[in-house]
């Protein structure tokens, strides 16, 4: 079982991201923006996720923007971004400023299955 | 004490007081119904919501057994809310899942509903009903769909288009092509936009279509450039070259930055000698985006000696992109020649201050 972190302001894509990934055994913390998500890995206690799915486009402080300042606590997770269809510019930003893979909206579950068990594999 | 011995005036002022009391006080009657209503109604809407959760959740767990009668509308409003359930899973969810909505949507009546308002006279239900049909991405409305593009009045013509572009079956794409030319001006946008959800899949009716007819070639290069389709890139390449018209041309260029693969490089580097200045302008743009720092002399070229101001700032903008560039311009920022100073000095500027 591993601990997912998941940052993600629409309540209806955070939901599905929880049961599907419960369903495989994951246990999922949901956070509604990235100041929320930095204060849960900040601890107290630091937490540690074993992978970070995080939304791009949220009020305030941007995907972009969590997945640096993750990064500069040191932490080598793997990180998930779900981005908007199309938006390739994105996914580029997305991977430069410390991201390890993309997801787009909407997506396919059993793809975002697939994609966090092979990075939980290479743990 | 009656009002008979009130003299006449005064009588009337009563009864002027009196019906503006019973006025007001039916207004805000009617204001507080209307609140009551709205706060039963909203509550009405989430116990239904939750009552339809559970088999919701199991729909987007994938769990089989029962799940179009558990969400099958039973009581009044029913539909309409297992409708837009239905509509937010699919902004959220592609593949199988997808599809297994889309067939639930059929089961269940959701479809066959707006079917029927299909042909009401009025044509605003039909337009609300294609929208719907479209939202609920039904296979099945699509030959109904495919006949409302050819026979409703352009604004609906519209509506089905859109709709035909989310439902995104490959059997609508001569249709929506044929649409394509049959509408007037921006009224052809919502359509080019429809075959551009299509994504990849329209790519090959596409470059057909635009082997076909000389007219539509902007617009479809427009809508390839959208789709960002890298199969489309030597047909773009070649029409950069080649095509008559300019208008083809300068789309091609700027479907061409859409796509950014350093293929496009000499097509657009070619596109910069071109005679019309918006094909200049749009290949220029275009090099900006390619990372390829071989550009760099061209444009260059292009931000000292072109003869259209608009040409000189997308080279100037370009060349601020790469590194090698901004070494270029900043040889410029003290040049003699006041426009290539400033801009120069501007696109430096901004940048400095990053995307």
């Amino acid at each position: 079982m591993a601990l997912i972190l998941a940052i993600e302001d629409e309540e209806n894509i955070a939901r599905l991201l929880r049961l599907r990934l419960e369903r495989k055994g994951h246990q999922v913390v949901v956070k509604e923006n990235g100041p929320e998500a930095l204060a849960f890995l900040q601890g107290p206690p630091p937490q540690a996720p074993d992978l970070i799915i995080c939304d791009v486009m949220m009020p305030g402080m941007d995907g972009y923007e969590v997945c640096r300042r993750v990064r500069a606590l040191g932490l080598k997770t793997p990180f998930l971004f779900l981005t908007a269809k199309g938006q390739s510019e994105d996914k580029v930003r997305g991977m430069q400023s410390g991201a390890d893979d993309y997801l787009t909206k909407p997506f396919d579950p059993h793809e975002l299955e697939a994609k966090v068990e092979a990075h939980l594999r290479r743990r | 004490m009656g009002l008979a011995g009130l003299p006449l005036i005064l009588k009337w002022a009563v009864l002027g007081v009196w019906a503006l009391s019973l006025l007001v006080g039916g207004l805000l009657g009617l204001l507080a119904l209307t609140r009551l209503w709205r706060a039963v109604s909203h509550a009405y809407l989430l116990r239904r919501r939750a009552f339809f959760f559970p088999a919701i959740e199991a729909l987007v767990m994938e769990e089989d057994g029962g799940l179009a009668e558990r969400l099958r509308p039973g009581r009044w409003g029913d539909a309409a809310i297992v409708e837009e359930m239905l509509v937010e899973l699919f902004a959220m969810v592609e593949g199988p899942l997808r599809e297994r909505v889309s067939r639930l949507g059929e089961e269940i009546g959701l479809v066959h509903r707006h079917l029927k308002r299909l042909v009401s006279p009025r044509s605003h239900a039909r337009a609300e009903a294609m929208e719907r049909l479209g939202l609920l991405r039904s296979r099945r409305a699509v030959p109904s769909l495919l006949a409302a593009l050819e026979s409703e009045a352009p604004g609906l013509r519209v509506v089905a288009a859109r709709a035909l572009g989310r439902i995104q079956d490959p059997t609508a794409l001569p249709g929506l092509l044929k649409a394509l030319s049959g509408l007037p001006g921006s009224l052809g946008n919502p359509v080019a936009q429809a075959l551009g959800s299509f994504g990849e899949k329209a790519v090959p009716s596409l470059l057909a279509e635009m082997e076909s007819r000389e007219t539509l070639r902007a617009r479809v290069a427009m809508i390839l450039g959208e789709v960002r389709s890298l199969s489309a890139l030597p047909a773009l390449a070649a029409l950069l070259a080649q095509d008559r018209d300019p208008q083809v041309r300068a789309a091609c260029a700027a479907a061409l930055r859409q796509i950014a693969h350093p293929d496009a490089v000499p097509p657009l580097l070619e596109g910069l000698r071109d005679p019309f200045r918006e094909v200049r302008a749009q290949s220029a743009w275009a090099l900006g985006r390619m990372d390829d720092p071989s550009a760099c002399p061209r444009l260059e070229e292009a931000l000292l000696k072109d003869s259209y101001w608009w040409v000189r700032v997308r080279a100037a903008e370009a060349l601020a992109r790469l590194a090698e560039g901004r070494a270029l311009l900043e040889r410029h920022k003290e040049a003699p020649d006041p426009i290539l100073r400033s801009l120069a000095r501007e696109m430096l500027f901004l940048a400095g201050r990053g995307p």
